[in-house]
């Protein structure tokens, strides 16, 4: 658990400076950390599940879109703003750098092999990602009736 | 229409008509947007949405990463059609948000276009904060990594050296410090100085530092998004990201192999 907290912190870190790197407003780049801080717990308590990386990482993005889309209705500004800096933990740059790294040392089976999670990862992302958006489509769409059956009662 | 005091005069390009203006004005919005990080259906849809506030009686777009492409046919029959090459550029997201509520207030405020103009002209150049506070980030973002990665805290530290001279570097106005070449830059720097981090025993792990280091770098969030448009139905976006991104990294590559060679 504490090891879990650690991570969460360094993640906290990367997200806030790649907030402010990526220039977003000050606005923003609270719900995007608290969003994203959250998504990277669903993702590293997936991975410790022993939960493969394309399902930890379906996970993570799809929490993060999730909160990232109600932050995006709350503060009426584009999901775009909270959502890059909010998934730029989940972004498979290790798997990047090993596939490169293997390749210099003319390990290319390994090389092969990183490659081929670094896909995998970035399909898990976009997978979440979609995943999210069916999600918050439905409950929005579901929402709006329930919401005016209220207010007519 | 009246004139505006803005950079683009109507005049001298031809522009007379209300459909060129109008469009021309969307089109604006998309380009800026496009530029500073907006996802390829959010320009068509702004782009689209603007028209028809404007009285279009018929508007299409068509947006990939480096153009748009779009066409209006207004209520009295004024038709205008035009196009953008859209160079990229640094991520701003303060400016997707401000040009967004500028879409916003054309669509439910009904601005004219004259100050939607000079709107766009005040936000297409702001920033919302001073640069070192964006060279603060860029350290933090690889100090932070650093540690996600394994490091320990002298690798975090080094590498957050490191970030702090990559970051000052890019922003020396030099030849070699533009596009693609400032990638090669970028990473040859930063490898050379990982690896002189760990010869010299400020750093321990080599490969955490490089890691923490190349994250600063890497298009992965590009990766992701070239999926996620290919998923969505772009193709051609989405195989265009995920080529923009090959090459990206292989600059990378070449950059950190070198630096690891000679060092």
């Amino acid at each position: 658990m504490e090891h879990i907290l650690f991570m969460l912190f360094a993640a906290a870190l990367g997200i806030g400076g790649y907030s402010l790197m990526a220039r977003a407003s000050l606005r923003s780049l609270l719900p995007s950390l608290f969003v994203g801080v959250i998504g990277t717990g669903v993702y590293l308590i997936s991975l410790e599940s022993g939960l493969p990386e394309f399902a930890s990482n379906l996970l993570g993005a799809t929490v993060i879109y999730i909160g990232c889309a109600i932050a995006a209705k709350l503060f009426k500004a584009p999901t775009t703003i909270f959502l890059i800096p909010a998934q730029i933990i989940l972004v498979p740059g290790k798997y990047l750098y090993h596939t490169f790294s293997h390749l210099l040392a003319d390990e290319y089976m390994l090389a092969w092999e990183s490659c081929l999670i670094t896909f995998e990862v970035s399909a898990g992302i976009a997978c979440g990602l979609v995943c999210g958006l069916i999600i918050f489509s439905i409950a929005t769409s579901i929402q709006k009736p329930i919401v005016k059956l209220i207010k007519k009662h | 229409m009246e004139k505006t005091s803005l950079s683009f005069n109507f005049d001298e390009t031809m522009a007379e008509s209300y459909a060129d203006i109008v469009l021309c004005t969307a089109l604006d919005i998309g380009e800026h947007l496009l530029k500073n990080g907006a996802e390829v259906s959010r320009v068509e849809d702004t782009i689209e949405r603007i028209c028809f506030a404007y009285g279009a009686a018929h508007v299409e777009s068509f947006a990939i990463t480096t153009l748009i492409v779009a066409s209006v046919r207004m209520q009295d029959g004024e038709f205008s059609e035009q196009m953008r090459h859209v160079k990229t550029s640094a991520m701003n997201l303060y400016r997707v948000e401000k040009l967004n509520n500028i879409s916003r207030q054309i669509c439910q405020d009904h601005i004219t276009v004259s100050e939607a103009r000079e709107q766009i002209e005040k936000y297409k150049r702001s920033k919302p904060y001073p640069e070192s506070i964006q060279i603060i980030g860029q350290v933090l973002v690889v100090f932070g990594f650093t540690l996600f990665f394994g490091g320990n805290w002298f690798d975090s530290i080094a590498a957050a050296i490191i970030a702090l001279v990559v970051a000052l570097v890019s922003r020396i106005d030099l030849p070699f410090n533009k596009g693609n070449l400032q990638v090669i830059v970028r990473s040859f720097i930063a490898g050379a100085l990982s690896e002189l981090s760990v010869n010299v025993g400020l750093a321990q792990n080599l490969d955490c530092v490089l890691i923490g280091t190349i994250m600063m770098l890497i298009p992965g969030l590009a990766l992701g998004t070239a999926v996620y448009d290919m998923f969505n139905g772009n193709l051609i976006s989405g195989m265009m990201r995920a080529l923009q991104c090959l090459v990206v990294a292989i600059f990378i590559a070449i950059g950190y192999a070198a630096a690891l060679w000679l060092v």
